[in-house]
């Protein structure tokens, strides 16, 4: 469990293109991880 | 109705420390022994004993009630910018949805989600994003679709009225969470800690109202984190 005393890099992101980038790449590593 | 990709950021971002599971909820789940019954086939599925959860807005509503009938299965849960489904008299807005189901064409509905949806922050810098993700969501919808959760969500609603647990036997921990601006539920933060006294509670001062996790998810998620160490 000590991992979790980690720090996450939360990232600042406020373009809007790279905003959608971000979303896109969230939502493709979830479908991986769901098969 | 929008669906579960809408919490992308804090999903995708707590998922670098635990194992995150959003849950889409199905338009025709209207009962709690439905609703029990999913949750239960998920952590069978995923071979969990317990789990934390997290429900924000109606998403609370449906936490509240694994809370109150199965809670020997949930570890922790957050309840964020969402009402108390304990002692409601009475359902809100069964007859406003009946009536707005028989008259009105779906472009009015999707106007009138449209403007519950989307209240304009400047000082976001996701405002647009919001604007534009919520827009192409809501377009995209079907009525068969509005009107099966709209009555779902009446139906749920009742049928926790009729079974509402006389006891609360959730012992866990429990995180609150809510923002200043937030006319559909921040009245209930007060009314949580009365029932959760131990709880760990987070208020928001920035703008975003009721969609602060949408409006601020950076913000949002790393509160949520912070307060979720504290327990792990």
């Amino acid at each position: 469990m000590s991992e979790l005393t980690e720090t996450i890099d939360f990232p600042i992101i406020e373009n809007l293109s790279d905003q959608w980038e971000f979303f896109n790449k969230a939502i493709q590593s979830f479908e991986k991880k769901n098969g | 109705m929008i669906g579960p990709k809408m919490f992308f950021y804090p999903a995708y971002m707590l998922a670098e420390k635990y194992k995150v599971i959003v849950t889409l909820i199905p338009e025709n789940l209207s009962t709690i022994e439905e609703h029990i019954n999913v949750y239960e086939a998920l952590l069978k599925k995923e071979d969990l004993k317990k789990v934390t959860l997290i429900g924000y807005s109606y998403g609370g509503g449906l936490v509240q009630t694994l809370m109150g009938f199965i809670p020997e299965k949930i570890n922790c849960v957050t309840l964020s910018h969402t009402g108390l489904l304990w002692g409601r008299n009475k359902p809100k807005g069964t007859f406003l949805i009946k009536i707005l189901l028989k008259i009105f064409p779906l472009s009015k509905l999707k106007k009138v989600l449209l403007k519950k949806r989307l209240n304009d922050c400047p000082d976001s810098e996701w405002n647009e994003f919001y604007k534009q993700f919520f827009t192409q969501k809501i377009e995209n919808l079907k009525k068969s679709t509005v009107i099966n959760y709209l009555r779902a969500a009446t139906k749920f609603l009742k049928s926790f009225q009729q079974q509402e647990p006389k006891e609360r036997k959730f012992k866990g921990n429990v995180i609150l969470l809510g923002t200043e601006g937030d006319e559909d539920a921040f009245y209930a933060l007060e009314e949580f800690r009365n029932i959760f006294p131990n709880a760990q509670k987070y208020i928001f001062k920035e703008s975003g109202g009721h969609h602060f996790i949408f409006l601020h998810p950076r913000e949002y998620t790393m509160e949520l984190y912070k307060l979720l160490k504290t327990v792990y």
